[in-house]
């Protein structure tokens, strides 16, 4: 039988503790008594075959951890400690999942109102955009106008109309009257000169004025020598502008028309 | 008289300890040696955990050897820890500087006597006959020869023969079904 190693201290140990008790010329005096063992240790060489360890792991090392790698690239493996739940864990469980459903539900139920919200706020957008498109439209127009009017008032102008009648006339024709649409009247005076002109069939000036180019209406009217008035005619005309607009009332034309003035007019 | 004392001691190691170092060790099962194994691994380290074994030396018919290799793993100190086991001895104590991730083995594999009748079953036995085979490794490891439950642990016993690829039988160590076989 082969002795072992713990076998072979104790062996040592009774063997030196006897070797001890039976010397006798050891004095009462002598220092205790140290056991020594021999231990061998010796340094192995990693080539060394006969105490080589683990031949197969190192000779597939390669193999082995591609293996391991692969597979722990594939399914990740884990290691924990197991343990069963307790009725708290599941009752823990529970509750987490309950919560989570309230979460989401509490979060599907806000997203609802603020698109709501949301579409809310854009139809009012398009309202208000509405409102100020028209708004935008309006002030355009208005600074269109008021930019022709400043343009007509502010600029030169040079349109004007003279106007003319041709007779003859009653006799007691004294004045002739022209009222235009914001109701000013013109009394046009005929003196000596103006009633010889108009008896004899000339034309007589009644006025010369710059006016705005826009349609133009008068109203032409003779009053006698006891104040009668009595219209000639009405007087629709568009001066060009910048123009000198002649217009000369035909009296006896008119008289002899079913309706209307009858005019010439020219430009210049 | 102590230096009498102390040749006598020293002779005495001599005479009993010389004759031993010549024989081999008696072959065992994995069982009878990886308990000091373990002891040995915690010594080292404290959170040591067995990831690894191999025959370090030739297996016979009943599924022992005389020596058996050990790979421990601690995580406190990255690092590995090999031992060669015989019976009750440890004969190797190494860094074997290799770097192997494996999981810990479980711990309730089947013995390397009763793998063994397995894997002849499984083809073993008729690979040795008809080839002139034999046992060249029994390798006992988790997450690398089970590819659909890599977290199972697996013997794979490997059979050699020199004019035949070798037959490689990889049985789940804990119910010893075989798990998959493959000549290369």
């Amino acid at each position: 039988m082969r002795a072992t190693g713990p076998t072979l201290v104790l062996l040592l140990l009774f063997l030196s503790t006897a070797v001890a008790a039976s010397d006798g010329d050891a004095p009462e005096t002598e220092p205790e008594m140290i056991e020594r063992f021999e231990v061998e240790r010796r340094e192995r060489d990693s080539d060394d075959d006969e105490l080589q360890t683990l031949r197969f792991l190192r000779a597939n090392r390669a193999y082995l951890r591609a293996e391991l790698d692969r597979l722990l690239s594939e399914r990740r493996l884990v290691e924990g400690d197991a343990r069963a739940l307790s009725d708290r864990d599941r009752a823990l469980l529970a509750h987490g999942a309950a919560l989570a459903a309230d979460r989401d539900t509490l979060a599907r139920a806000q997203g609802e109102l603020d698109r709501q919200e949301l579409m809310r706020s854009v139809s009012e957008l398009v309202d208000h955009e509405g409102a100020l498109d028209e708004i935008e439209a309006l002030l355009r127009a208005q600074s269109e106008r008021l930019a022709r009017l400043e343009a007509d008032y502010v600029g030169r102008q040079e349109t004007a109309v003279a106007l003319f009648l041709r007779g003859p006339l009653a006799e007691d024709t004294a004045e002739i009257l022209v009222e235009d649409p914001r109701g000013d009247r013109r009394r046009i005076a005929l003196d000596h000169q103006a009633r010889r002109s108009l008896r004899e069939g000339a034309s007589t000036q009644l006025f010369h004025d710059f006016v705005e180019p826009r349609p133009l209406e008068y109203v032409v009217s003779r009053v006698d020598e006891e104040g009668e008035i009595e219209e000639i005619g009405r007087l629709s005309l568009r001066p060009t502008r910048d123009r000198l607009t002649l217009v000369e009332i035909d009296a006896p034309a008119t008289r002899e028309a079913e309706a209307g003035l009858q005019t010439v007019i020219w430009e210049r | 008289m102590h230096l009498l004392r102390l040749l006598f001691a020293t002779a005495l190691v001599g005479i009993l300890a010389g004759p031993s170092a010549s024989e081999p060790p008696a072959p065992v099962v994995t069982g009878e040696v990886v308990g000091m194994a373990r002891e040995s691994a915690r010594a080292w380290a404290d959170d040591a955990r067995l990831i690894y074994v191999e025959n370090d030396a030739d297996v016979d018919e009943q599924g022992r050897s005389s020596r058996w290799g050990f790979l421990f793993w601690s995580r406190q100190r990255d690092a590995a820890r090999a031992y060669s086991m015989s019976d009750g001895e440890i004969l190797l104590a190494t860094d074997p500087g290799i770097d192997l991730p494996a999981l810990p083995l479980t711990g309730d594999w089947i013995d390397s006597d009763e793998i063994l009748s397995r894997a002849e079953d499984e083809g073993g036995r008729d690979y040795r006959l008809e080839h002139a085979g034999n046992v060249q490794s029994m390798v006992l490891v988790r997450g690398i020869f089970h590819e659909e439950h890599p977290e199972r642990t697996t013997w794979t016993v490997v059979y050699s023969s020199r004019d035949f690829p070798s037959l490689w039988v990889v049985l789940d160590a804990t119910s010893g079904d075989l798990v998959r076989r493959w000549e290369g």
